[in-house]
Order: C-alpha cells, then sequence, then structure tokens
C-alpha cells in the first residue's frame, strides 16, 4: 500500500539527467567548424570507426592573408579531433576534393594559384592522425613552355597511384578554336604522388576537342591499368549543328591515357549542362550537374549502365529534378564559391542530392530525396537557410540510415563570417530522433 | 515591470494597515460602567443578574477588549452556577472576540483555565499575499552546442518579479500544509565562447511562468517575530518565453569585432509547458494585530528539462531555424532554479471552537501538548 503512494510520489519529484535522453548529437546535430576569418565546406569522407573528415578552405580576416586548404577530423558526434591548415603560405590555395584511401591515407586535391591566372594542380596525402605524407603541385606548360592554367575537379584512387581530373589551357590542338578555352584534363600520379607525365610515354595528361571548352570532372577506372572513363562537359560542337552548348560528355581512355574514339553526350540544345560530380553506384554510375538556361538553373542528373567498354553503357535515367533558382549574370559556372550537386545512394536503393538552391536573394542548402529514378515524388526539398551564403558541399548516408550533410553557412547574417558546417540528420532529414 | 510591483506593495500596506485599525474599535464609557458594576455582583456573589446586566453592551456597545472580560466574567459565573453549557458558549464567545486568548492559571480562575482546554481557536485557513523579486539560475543537463570545440558557458543572473496568493491549512499551530498560485516572471542570461578563436555569443530568456508550489511549513508559535521554514515540491506551468537582445559578436583578431542582432526570438514553443521542481524555504512572520507580515526566501530546484528536443531546431513553422546560424545557437538540455525573496501579508482566519478528537496521523500530537494560540 505505502508502494502505491510513494512510487508516483518519486516519479512526480524525478529530476531529469544527462542518463534520461539519448544524447542527441548521437542522432544529430549541427555543428559548425572554423577560425577566425571565412572556412568554406567542399567535401568530406566518414572512415570505417564512423570518424569523420571534413576539407574546405580557410581564409582569415587579416588583409594580406592566403587562402589554405582547411582540413579536420571529427568523432562520430562531431567533436574536433584535430585540425590543420595546409598550402604555401604566400599563395591561395583551393581544396576540390578529398578522398580516403583504403589504407587509410587521406588524399587531398586542390589548386594553387602561383600567380593571377596560374593556378598548378595541388595533391597531398595525410594520414589519419593529420601528419602529411607525401605531396605534389604540378604545373603543365604549353608548347611554349609557358606554364598553363589548371583547374582541379576530383582525384580517382586507381590501380597503383591516383588520378586527377580537371581541365588546363594547355591546349591538344595546335591552332585552336575561338571556343577552346580549356582541355579536359587527367594527370596521373603513383601511389607516392609523383606524377606520371606525358614526358614518360605512359600517359596522356590532356583529351581536347578542336573548338571546344572542355573541362573533366571525375576519371574512374573500370578496367585495371587498362580502360577509364573520364565524365566531363564541353561545348564542343558533337553533332555538326554549330550550336556550342555544353553538354554532359563522356569519353574512355585506355592504358596510357589515349581516348577512345566513341565517346556519349547528354543534354538539351537549348541548355547548358555541367556536371558537378559522379559516384558509382550498384547499378553503374550516377552523374550529377546543372542545366542553365539563361539565368535559370535547374539540377540534371543521368543514371548509366557499368560496362567494360563505353560502347556497352546505356543510359538508364536523364532527368532535370529541381529548380534551383535564377542567378542573373551567371552562365557559365565557377567552382570557387558553391555550385557544387552532389549524390549519394541510399541503402534502399533511393538517392539524396544536395544543391545550392538560389530561389531566394541568397544561396541556401537545399537537401531532396529522389526516388531510384530520380523522381522527387514532388516532396520539396528540405532547406538549410542561415539568412546569409550557403553552399551545399557534401552529403553520404551512415550506415544507421542517417544522413550526413557538409557545406558552409554564413554565422550572423549576409556579409558576415562563413564556416563550415556539418549536420547529422535522421533518415527524414530533420534534425530529431 | 516595476510600477505594478510597487502597486502591489501599496496595496500590501494599505490592506496592512487597515486590517490593523479594525481591532483597536474604541470602548463605551458607559459600558465600561456596566462591566465594573456586573464584576462588583460577581463579587458580591450575585451572580443571577449578571448575564441580564451585560446583554445590551454584548449585543451592542462592548470593544473586544470589554467583550473578552465580560464572557469571561460570565464563564466563571455560570461555572460556579453549575451550568457547563452556557459555560462553554459564554467560552466560545470570548474566544470569537479574542481568537488569541489563552487562560493562565495564574491570572485565571483554574476553573476557567481547565474549562479553556477544552477549545482550540487555531486558524483553519491562513490565507496570505505575496510579492517580490527572483533570480534564475541555468543548470545545463547536457550541452547542445553547435561548436565542435567545448565551449565555456558563463550564467548571469537577472531579475524577475513574482507575485501570488496561498493558503495554508493548519494541522495544528506549527505544522500546515500549503498551496500557492503565482505568476512568475523569470529571466536569464548566459555567455557562450569562444566559438571560432575569439567570437561570443549572448543568449537571453525571458519566460512567464504559473507556479503552483505544494509544502509542508512549520511556524514558531509565540512572539511578536515568528521564524518559519518549509519544504516540499511545485507544478510549474512555463508559458511563455522569447529570446530578447541576442547578440553573436564576431570578434576579429585586429580588435574590431562586428554583432549579429535581431528581433525577439520566440521560444515557447521550443519549451515544455508543464515542469516539476522542489521548493524549499523559510523567512520571519512580524505580527501586527491578529495578522502578519512576513519576509520569505525561497529557492525552487528545477527538475525536468525545458528544452522540447523536437523543436530545438526549427522555427515556428517546423523550417529548419535561420537563428540557429545566425546566432551560432541551440538550446542546451536544461533545468532552472530558481531564487525568489518575497514580502507578504498572512490574515489568518480563525476558527474558535471546542474540540473533537485528536487528529491521528503523521502529525498526531503528544499527550499533554500545550493548546492555544499563544
Amino acid at each position: 500500500m505505502k508502494h502505491r503512494v510513494l512510487l508516483p510520489l518519486l516519479f512526480l519529484l524525478a529530476c531529469d539527467t544527462a542518463s534520461d535522453f539519448t544524447l542527441p548529437e548521437e542522432s544529430y546535430f549541427v555543428k559548425y567548424y572554423g577560425k577566425d576569418g571565412n572556412q568554406y565546406g567542399i567535401d568530406f569522407v566518414v572512415n570505417t570507426d564512423g570518424s569523420i573528415v571534413m576539407m574546405g578552405n580557410t581564409l582569415s580576416s587579416k588583409v594580406g592573408d592566403f587562402q589554405q586548404i582547411y582540413l579536420m577530423k571529427v568523432d562520430p558526434n562531431g567533436a574536433i579531433l584535430w585540425e590543420r591548415s595546409i598550402g604555401l603560405p604566400d599563395k591561395h590555395e583551393y581544396a576540390r576534393d578529398l578522398e580516403v584511401h583504403p589504407d587509410g591515407r587521406l588524399i587531398i586535391v586542390g589548386e594553387t594559384e602561383m600567380t593571377p591566372g596560374n593556378r598548378d594542380v595541388y595533391i597531398k596525402t595525410i594520414s589519419q592522425q593529420g601528419l602529411p605524407l607525401d605531396s605534389s603541385r604540378v604545373a603543365l606548360t604549353n608548347s611554349s613552355g609557358l606554364e598553363t592554367n589548371e583547374e582541379v575537379s576530383s582525384v580517382s584512387i586507381v590501380s597503383n597511384g591516383f588520378m586527377v581530373a580537371g581541365a588546363t589551357t594547355k591546349l591538344e590542338s595546335a591552332v585552336p578554336g575561338a571556343n577552346d578555352l580549356r582541355d579536359a584534363m587527367h594527370l596521373r600520379f603513383d601511389n607516392s604522388l609523383n606524377w606520371i607525365s606525358e614526358l614518360t610515354g605512359n600517359w596522356s595528361d590532356v583529351t581536347g576537342s578542336l573548338n571546344g571548352d572542355d573541362f573533366a570532372t571525375k576519371v574512374i577506372e573500370v578496367v585495371p591499368n587498362a580502360v577509364y572513363y573520364v565524365f566531363g562537359y564541353s561545348n564542343n560542337d558533337f553533332v555538326g549543328d554549330n550550336v556550342n552548348d555544353y553538354q554532359v560528355w563522356v569519353f574512355q581512355l585506355d592504358m596510357v591515357g589515349v581516348p577512345s574514339s566513341i565517346d556519349l553526350t547528354f543534354g538539351d540544345v537549348q541548355k547548358d549542362e555541367t556536371l558537378s560530380a559522379v559516384s558509382t553506384t550498384g547499378v553503374g554510375f550516377v552523374l550529377a550537374g546543372k542545366s542553365v538556361q539563361g539565368t535559370s538553373e535547374q539540377s540534371y542528373l543521368i543514371k548509366l549502365t557499368s560496362a567494360n567498354d563505353l560502347t556497352a553503357v546505356t543510359t538508364l535515367v536523364e532527368q532535370e529534378v529541381n529548380q534551383l533558382g535564377a542567378r542573373p549574370g551567371i552562365t557559365v559556372l565557377s567552382a570557387d564559391e558553391g555550385n557544387q550537386i552532389r549524390t549519394a545512394e541510399q541503402s534502399n536503393g533511393n538517392f539524396l542530392m544536395v544543391a545550392d538552391d538560389y530561389t531566394t536573394a541568397s544561396p541556401r542548402i537545399a537537401l531532396t530525396f529522389l526516388s531510384r529514378e530520380f523522381s522527387d515524388n514532388n516532396k520539396p526539398p528540405l532547406i538549410f537557410d542561415g539568412g546569409g551564403k550557403d553552399f551545399a558541399g557534401n552529403v553520404a548516408e551512415l550506415p544507421n540510415g542517417r544522413i550526413l550533410l557538409y557545406g558552409t553557412m554564413t554565422l550572423g547574417g549576409l556579409g558576415s563570417q562563413q564556416k563550415l558546417v556539418l549536420m547529422k540528420l535522421n533518415p527524414d532529414g530533420k534534425l530529431v530522433e | 515591470m516595476r510600477r505594478p510591483l510597487l502597486f502591489l506593495t501599496l496595496l500590501f500596506l494599505l490592506y496592512s494597515v487597515s486590517t490593523s485599525a479594525q481591532v483597536t474599535d474604541q470602548p463605551s464609557s458607559d459600558c465600561e460602567q456596566i462591566l465594573i458594576q456586573a464584576d462588583d455582583e460577581f463579587n458580591a456573589g450575585r451572580y443571577y443578574g449578571i448575564p441580564a446586566l451585560l446583554k445590551p453592551c454584548l449585543d451592542q456597545g462592548f470593544s473586544s477588549e470589554q467583550k473578552v472580560r465580560a464572557y469571561l466574567l460570565l464563564t466563571q459565573a455560570y461555572l460556579i452556577l453549575d451550568d457547563p453549557i452556557a459555560a462553554d458558549d459564554s467560552y466560545l464567545k470570548l474566544l470569537r472576540a479574542d481568537p488569541e486568548y489563552v487562560a493562565n492559571p495564574a491570572r485565571d480562575p483554574i476553573d476557567v483555565y481547565y474549562l479553556s482546554r477544552k477549545f482550540i481557536s487555531t486558524p483553519v485557513f491562513t490565507p496570505h499575499l505575496r510579492a517580490g523579486f527572483n533570480t534564475s539560475l541555468v543548470r545545463t543537463i547536457h550541452d547542445v552546442s553547435t561548436s565542435g570545440n567545448p565551449v565555456e558557458t558563463k550564467n548571469l543572473l537577472r531579475v524577475g518579479v513574482q507575485a501570488g496568493a496561498g493558503i495554508d491549512w493548519n494541522i495544528n499551530n506549527r505544522w500546515s500544509l500549503c498551496g500557492e498560485a503565482n505568476y512568475s516572471y523569470k529571466a536569464f542570461a548566459q555567455d557562450k565562447m569562444p566559438y571560432f578563436d575569439a567570437d561570443e555569443g549572448r543568449y537571453v530568456e525571458r519566460q512567464n511562468w504559473f507556479d503552483f508550489p505544494l509544502y509542508v511549513k512549520f511556524s514558531d508559535d509565540s512572539g511578536k517575530i515568528r521564524p518559519f521554514s518549509y519544504a516540499g515540491f511545485a507544478i510549474n506551468l512555463l508559458f511563455t518565453a522569447r529570446g530578447v537582445n541576442w547578440i553573436y559578436t564576431d570578434q576579429k583578431p585586429d580588435g574590431s569585432k562586428k554583432e549579429a542582432t535581431g528581433p525577439t526570438e520566440p521560444l515557447a514553443f521550443k519549451r515544455n509547458l508543464i515542469n516539476q521542481s522542489l521548493v524549499v524555504g523559510g523567512g520571519l512572520k512580524y505580527k501586527i494585530g491578529k495578522d502578519f507580515v512576513y519576509a520569505d526566501i525561497r529557492y525552487m530546484m528545477g527538475l525536468t528539462n525545458l528544452t522540447k528536443l523536437e523543436t530545438n531546431y526549427y522555427n515556428e513553422e517546423g523550417e529548419f531555424s535561420s537563428s540557429v546560424p545566425f546566432y551560432n545557437h541551440v538550446s542546451d538540455l536544461f533545468r532552472l532554479d530558481n531564487i525568489s525573496i518575497s514580502a507578504g501579508y498572512i490574515h489568518p482566519i480563525y476558527n474558535p471552537r471546542k474540540k473533537t478528537k485528536p487528529f491521528r496521523g503523521i502529525f498526531k500530537r503528544k499527550s499533554g501538548e500545550k493548546e492555544g494560540v499563544e
């Protein structure tokens, strides 16, 4: 009888303590990272132990300082384990891509601005403890021996080394056409980051059309040491209709980097399609980019089958998804600020997509849930908006179904400092249990 | 906010003065002669005529003090006349005239003293009003920081106010069960730093509560100044909350800074409505006439987490709240303690009555314990 009185009383007086709650950060959180000045989130990887390595750029508020690559490792709950800045003290560095090697090494790739208009390729490996390992900085030269400008998009892990994709003003054609601004670049490095240059005769650095602006977004090794697919975009007049609109462009390289005569193109002749990222999935490849018409942008997704030869690759889905908004004055996209569209395949075969949303005055991060066929089922994207310039970085699904979303957010409103943001969301994209 | 409090305090004082004035009514000189005459009749052994002699003045004319003397005389007379029912009735009327009257064997006839032990005039219910100031202390259960690095939190005190009313159910002269209904305006502030080496945020929250404490009180039962203490629990309803004057300061290495401020942040939907707390406190009562003024210090230890986890990152429309990045802030899981100082006014509702069987229970009285008000 006494218990009937005492137990409700004890329940009434029970004190909430930390042990009464599942710690929120184990399930969801929003964390901002950075230091003085602005930091821009570009890419991240998740290690097998659940820790997360994030990469971005950092530029201090001190006048005269140079932008550095910013690397940080956090535990699964978002607590910082280590952080470091990388780059030459008197040069601007631009981080572009981060991968984790099966042996645990972190591979970062970016650009070093040697002089305005002359960027070099920068690749570096870092241990999981944040210690620098190997690095290489590559400057291509044209036929006149002058350094050319290199833009980097991504790094891929291939047999016995790495492949860096991007574009360069070192042009293949001796007499370039008016549209031949850049050629697609696909640099190869060995496992210790030694560059395997064209001079060795073992690899070709550049592929370009005679009269097109060509860009390689990603190189994927399809057959070890034999077949490589290069995914990119170009405004070459592929079909001979005298229209130089940008189209998604896929071509194949052989074991020494020589392209085959077969290539695939995708896009609407009325629009400019550019390619932001390529990921491999269970069925093949997912290509994510933008379709630009005038100042209006839309996300653009393509799903291709996998095959050992490009001639056997077929298109499963080619789909425009979200209206991303309008940006007056923007036609060709720069990678220096935002403009990243990334996808991640979920365990159920559906897809996540992040992109910058320009439907309001300042960009916002938009997370969209897509079906296997890239249908958004009329479900509006989840918007993450700080009132300033917020940019998408990347997205991934964790083994437990939760979602990691990475990018850049402005703290303190428009015109204030920008910081890296990492969000852990529930499978519905919500910041709840 | 200070003006209503001042008004309430003035009301207390006016009520106190007016109530005190009521107990000091003027005696009638004619009835005083009647009372002296009745006393002479009693001393002369002529008891039967005393009730008739006193009746007109008892009906109209005696002051409270004279009524006490008259009913005491009647009680003695009826006891001598062996009329216990009338004696009881006279003594009960005496207590109604002065509920705090306590028979004293050194002063009163012994038979009156024994008769008095059959009566009690302790107030059953004692209502009171209170108002005062408070300050709140945040006790963090879990830090839900938006920072990847540990951030130091400095809790800053802010002054709030409270006012309310309560009622004591007096178990006996010293122990009582008490309930209150109070409105409280509570506020607190937190400074959090450093973010990103040197940035800092200030987050002020203002809340409106209804507090319903229920507690057991022990009071001294004699003297002009009577200390008391109590302990219990409270149900606390947090019905509005807002963040005001939030500032996020971007502190640059060169000493310059940029402050981000914005409109008031609605927070009620991010807070749990129903909460509980433990209540302990104590103070001093000062007797004025039959009433009291009192001062009280109280500590309410919050037991429940105030932060609603499901809305912590969202605005009222259910969208990601732009204030999270704007102020680099999201609420921790926290309890809220509150310390208050109140002044109040007590008006005991006396209920002179003949004793029934003693109350048996946790407050069972020891046999032979003195009873009475004083």
